[in-house]
């Protein structure tokens, strides 16, 4: 586990943009070597987690029937043990709310933006699609 | 955001009470669940650094609608005031507005009910 406050030297008062460049390149390289560590060596499907997602996309496909909205899955992006459910739509509503609650629970997270063409985009992430057998 | 959902909501029920009246009254118990909510909403616009509330009654079935501006939403715990929100309104939506912000409403039932 990387300590982060000691890793990055948060408590650092930079002297010049220098100081802060070298910093902010540290934390790329640091992230960088993290990521390749846990993408690399052998993993494995984890079934329940998968289907999280998929239990999700179907629950939005069905709450977005005659929205007009897209509704699409991704598996192993942007990380090998990452998935996520994008729900793109102009005006995105939502009756069962005891169903979106039980989506929202399943992902780890649910994030909301407006796209530059008037649309909003939601994105149900899911961490732990996989895991290392090592 | 200094204002307070209440505040707002609170004018929009007298006027629309005075608007129904005498056939329909407000509903004591409902009130305070609205009060409640208000204040969950409250919590969420703080979370999402919301910049505007908007409060409407459906003048035909007494629904009421809370839209809260914001530019982003991000929902990571079940202790979030979104997943509260969520729960107790009978439908909710996310659409964009002309500044790019995301306006979220939230419905939930009238507080008025019949004189019998």
């Amino acid at each position: 586990m990387i300590d982060y406050d000691q890793e990055f030297d948060f408590e650092t008062e930079y002297e010049d943009d220098a100081d802060v460049d070298e910093a902010l390149d540290n934390l790329i390289i640091t992230l960088g070597e993290k990521i390749v560590e846990e993408e690399t060596g052998t993993q494995v499907i984890v079934p329940h987690r998968v289907q999280h997602v998929m239990y999700t996309y179907k629950l939005m496909k069905y709450l977005c029937k005659g929205s007009g909205a897209t509704v699409q899955y991704f598996l192993h992006e942007p990380f090998t043990s990452v998935g996520y459910v994008r729900v793109t739509g102009e005006n995105l509503e939502f009756g069962h709310p005891e169903w979106f609650d039980r989506a929202v629970e399943l992902a780890d997270n649910l994030d909301i933006c407006p796209l530059t063409n008037g649309k909003i985009q939601m994105d149900f992430t899911f961490h732990g699609i996989t895991k290392h057998i090592d | 955001m200094a204002i307070k959902c209440w505040d707002i909501l609170n004018e929009v029920l007298t006027e629309a009470t005075s608007q129904f009246a005498p056939t329909m009254t407000p509903n004591y118990d409902r009130v305070q669940k609205v009060k409640i909510f208000c204040n969950h909403v409250d919590t969420f616009a703080a979370e999402m650094d919301a910049t505007e509330y908007h409060v409407n009654v459906n003048e035909e079935n007494t629904d009421i609608t809370v839209e809260v501006t914001c530019p982003l939403v991000y929902v990571e715990d079940r202790g979030d005031a979104f997943y509260k929100l969520a729960r107790v309104s009978e439908r909710f939506g996310f659409k964009e507005n002309k500044d790019g912000d995301i306006v979220v409403s939230f419905v939930i039932p009238g507080v008025w009910e019949g004189l019998s």
